[in-house]
């Protein structure tokens, strides 16, 4: 139920950052064009296709074996919109918005479809690449000489800094955290173990 | 306060290498039981002795404040700039008795400026930090000649990097 | 036990991975003795008895510490791989991955100093790599810290791996740490003491990548964009918090050995008590909180950060002493434990953990730190807790690994070589820590002449330290590389 009501939820909100009033209003400051307009996006994607996770996946397993190119793909596109001069692009030129609506969603998409079949050793990895890679964006929004996107102020680019390291520190002690909740224990016991192992009296 | 410094740890760690050798010595099979003592009560002792002598020692050593800036009207006041590989330092000559405070900035990397006296002792110490101005203070006692000393790594000629200071009497 | 099926054979069960822990063991040997030999070779310099040019002296001390730093840790990590998968299912091409990234960052790190002649310091500490005074140019230090990040990468893996199996295993890291015993005194289920200290490691260890890869980046991007400025404090308290957590973690990892195999000479298994729980667990805390006692002298730090430096170097004390210490102590007693060259390095690496703690604690006082740091006093107190501590767990893990069937006692060339090196050991520490009271500062290329004579000193028990080394991995050597051929 709540998968669906999430879909509906998701398609609704996809439409609306997308209308002209709303998009505008969202890249006025780099702040929420960035934090807000962007994480809408990739996060409708996921959301839409989580739906349909199994039904798109059926048949087409040989495409994305553990989920690598998915991921592979969704990494390229926040690479690329990782970039200054796309920010910019998109505010400027309306192929890149365009591209932006369409890459971004779709890139939440296929990270939907991946994630579930990633190791979590990748997970894990990810994750802590993540904490690491938002704590060195946001100093280099704080510390850069000079503006990184022509249409935005300076101001808005150390807040955007400071905000990012917020959340880098956020997602960090949420990371963190969560390793300490988990509740589904798979007893796989070894065997064979020598004196010395047990620890236990 | 060196060498006070050095007997206190040699005399500590000889008290620790005791206890090894105390234990070790009796590490051969006992009498028929091998478990190992219960010794519960003993660790507790050890815990709780060891977090009231902390807090004496801390306390102890943390007051007055160690690193404490003389401030006022008769405090000297130097200022000491590093850049790799020499000192500059604005006042060489330092009269005796009276508070000193370095003020002690960097032009490039990360120094450490160190007083040492006549018989190469350290008496002072500070980083000198990019972009910061560290302070800290000193009273001379004693007349003469003092050597200035680098303590950061600072680069290939860091041990080069060294100077002077001339305490007089008034 | 697990008896050996011949003389000459290792009769330990294989854990995944098995050829990279002995190959790493193999690796650490070799290390140690190069890296021994460049230290020996400093002593000398700084004594006088050879020349050579300063230049070379720092590019010696670099590599010097970033090679100890980096196989201290690598080894620790084998070791707690090997132990650790008694007890959860690891996979054994991460650590493969681990070891592969370790040795391509070591080519690089090596390199960056011997043919880039990058000598900022293993600290890499901002802005040195950056301004040399021309020394050496902005690619030597870039491939430095390339070299480092590789092996953080390798690490962060490792590290990644082991949290992933221990939750696999144990559901989360509030089980895995022992909280239901600790807070609620639940007896079921309790991990053994090598999964509590994984699991500590784990989180401790984590975060310090984490911070150091973002400063090692950043200071990666500065090297080439100079004008994107790093506040100095900022890069020097995330390097400290790096550097300080990632070289306590290969000694913590290192004394997983203890657990796991003194049991078997001692025939009493580890016990987890609460109390070792809650030390493992203020671990965790103290491990992290502590390295601001590496920037007392450093006037514009807050003083409660100061404050904070100097009360936890105390407490970090405690666990270490009055809980690892103090059982060891007791589960020998009246052991009858057979000592052989595995048990005695062990109880040695325990050992000089434990007297290094008082010069590291002394010095980790404000008031004492201000005429301590930065001289050899500092070298004095790490060389006892990593050549008697570090190296002798590890040492003494690989003659566990590589024993024979045979019940060897201390005897003959190894008992020799292990006294040499003891004795080595001891004398080359003490003798730093005399220096340190007589206000040598450690990082000088070359001595005043009235401090020529305790180098002089101090480079006759180096020498005598890496003879004991020398003899006592001979052997183990020859072993290891039986076994894997086998």
């Amino acid at each position: 139920m709540t998968e669906r009501l999430a879909f509906y939820a998701a398609v609704l909100i996809l439409v609306t950052v997308s209308s002209s009033p709303v998009r505008l209003l969202l890249e006025q400051s780099l702040v929420s064009h960035l934090l807000i307009q962007m994480p809408a996006l990739v996060l409708c994607g996921w959301t839409i296709a989580r739906r349909h996770r199994d039904a798109i996946n059926r048949g087409r397993e040989s495409f994305n074996v553990g989920g690598a190119t998915g991921l592979s793909f969704a990494l390229i596109v926040f690479s690329f919109w990782m970039l200054p001069r796309s920010v910019d692009g998109s505010v400027q030129n309306p192929l890149y918005e365009f591209a932006k609506f369409v890459t971004l969603p779709f890139a939440g998409a296929s990270l939907a479809l991946s994630w579930p079949k990633l190791p979590p050793l990748a997970i894990g990895i990810l994750k802590c690449n993540l904490v690491s890679m938002m704590l060195v964006l946001s100093w280099i929004y704080t510390t850069s000489p000079s503006r990184l996107c022509n249409s935005y102020l300076r101001d808005e680019q150390d807040m955007l800094g400071q905000i990012v390291a917020v959340l880098a520190i956020g997602l960090g002690c949420l990371f963190g955290g969560s390793l300490f909740c988990g509740t589904t224990t798979i007893v796989r016991r070894k065997s064979a173990t020598p004196i010395g192992s047990g620890g236990r009296e | 306060m060196h060498q006070t410094v050095l007997f206190t740890s040699l005399v500590l760690m000889m008290a620790v290498a005791a206890i090894f050798l105390f234990s070790l010595s009796r590490s051969g099979a006992g009498d028929g039981s091998k478990k190992a003592p219960k010794l519960g009560a003993l660790r507790f002792v050890l815990f709780i002795g060891a977090l009231v002598l902390g807090a004496a020692v801390s306390i102890g050593s943390l007051r007055p404040w160690p690193r404490a800036v003389a401030a006022g009207a008769d405090v000297v006041s130097v200022k000491v700039t590093g850049s790799q590989w020499s000192w500059e330092i604005d006042r060489k000559t330092i009269p005796v008795g009276k508070p000193v405070t370095f003020n002690i900035a960097t032009t490039d990397v990360s120094h450490g400026f160190a007083v040492y006296d006549a018989g190469d002792q350290l008496l002072v110490q500070s980083q000198a930090m990019p972009g910061y101005i560290n302070r800290v203070s000193y009273t001379f006692r004693t007349a003469g000649k003092y050597r200035i000393f680098c303590m950061e790594y600072c680069g290939v000629a860091h041990h080069d990097m060294t100077d002077e200071i001339l305490v007089v009497a008034q | 036990m697990a008896q050996a099926n011949a003389p000459g054979t290792i009769s330990a069960p294989s854990c995944p991975a098995d050829g990279a822990v002995k190959l790493t063991m193999l690796l650490t040997v070799a290390v140690l003795l190069l890296m021994m030999a460049f230290g020996l070779t400093m002593r000398m310099a700084q004594g006088a008895l050879i020349q050579i040019d300063p230049t070379i002296f720092y590019r010696l001390m670099t590599a010097h510490g970033i090679g100890m730093v980096g196989i201290a840790g690598m080894s620790g990590s084998a070791i707690m791989w090997y132990f650790l998968s008694r007890h959860v299912s690891l996979a054994g091409w991460v650590f493969w991955i681990h070891l592969g990234l370790f040795v391509v960052g070591v080519v690089a790190i090596l390199g960056s100093i011997f043919i880039g002649g990058y000598a900022g310091a293993w600290t890499f500490l901002f802005p040195l790599p950056a301004i040399s005074g021309g020394v050496w140019d902005v690619g030597a230090a870039a491939t430095y810290l390339i070299g480092v990040i590789l092996v953080g990468v390798g690490f962060l893996v490792y590290l990644v791996e082991v949290g992933r199996a221990v939750i696999e295993r144990y559901g989360n890291f509030a089980n895995a740490l022992g909280w239901p015993l600790l807070f609620s005194g639940k007896q079921d289920d309790v991990p053994p003491p090598t999964v509590i200290a994984a699991a500590a490691i784990v989180v401790f260890n984590g975060i310090s990548t984490v911070v150091g890869a973002a400063v090692l980046i950043i200071s990666l991007i500065n090297l080439y964009l100079p004008s994107f400025t790093l506040d100095a404090l900022l890069a020097k308290n995330m390097i400290y918090f790096f550097g300080h957590v990632f070289i306590n973690a290969s000694i913590y990892m290192a004394v997983i050995a203890v657990y796991e195999i003194v049991p078997e000479y001692t025939q009493q298994q580890w016990k987890v008590s609460r109390s070792f729980v809650a030390s493992w667990n203020a671990v965790v805390f103290l491990v992290m909180a502590v390295y601001t006692h590496h920037l007392f002298q450093d006037g514009v730090m807050p003083a409660w950060a100061l404050v904070m430096g100097q009360i936890i170097s105390y407490a970090s004390g405690i666990p270490l002493l009055v809980i690892t210490t103090f059982s060891l102590l007791t589960y020998l007693y009246r052991s009858g434990i057979r000592w052989d060259l595995a048990s005695a390095l062990l109880v040695t690496g325990i050992f000089g953990w434990s007297i290094g703690a008082v010069p590291a604690i002394i010095d980790g006082m404000i008031s004492v730190n201000n005429i301590m740091h930065n001289t050899q006093w500092v070298p004095g107190h790490f060389h006892l807790y990593l050549l008697l501590g570090q190296v002798a767990l590890t040492l003494g893990f690989s003659a566990w690994l590589t024993r024979t069937g045979v019940h060897a006692s201390l005897s003959g060339w190894n008992a020799r070589g292990f006294t040499i090196y003891l004795l080595g050991g001891m004398g080359f520490a003490i003798v730093f820590l005399v220096s340190g009271a007589s206000s040598i500062p450690r990082r000088w290329a070359t001595h005043l002449p009235e401090w020529h004579l305790q180098d002089q000193v101090g480079s006759l028990f180096a020498l005598a330290a890496i003879l004991g080394v020398g003899i006592i991995v001979l052997p183990i050597t020859k072993r290891l590389v039986l076994s894997m051929r086998g």
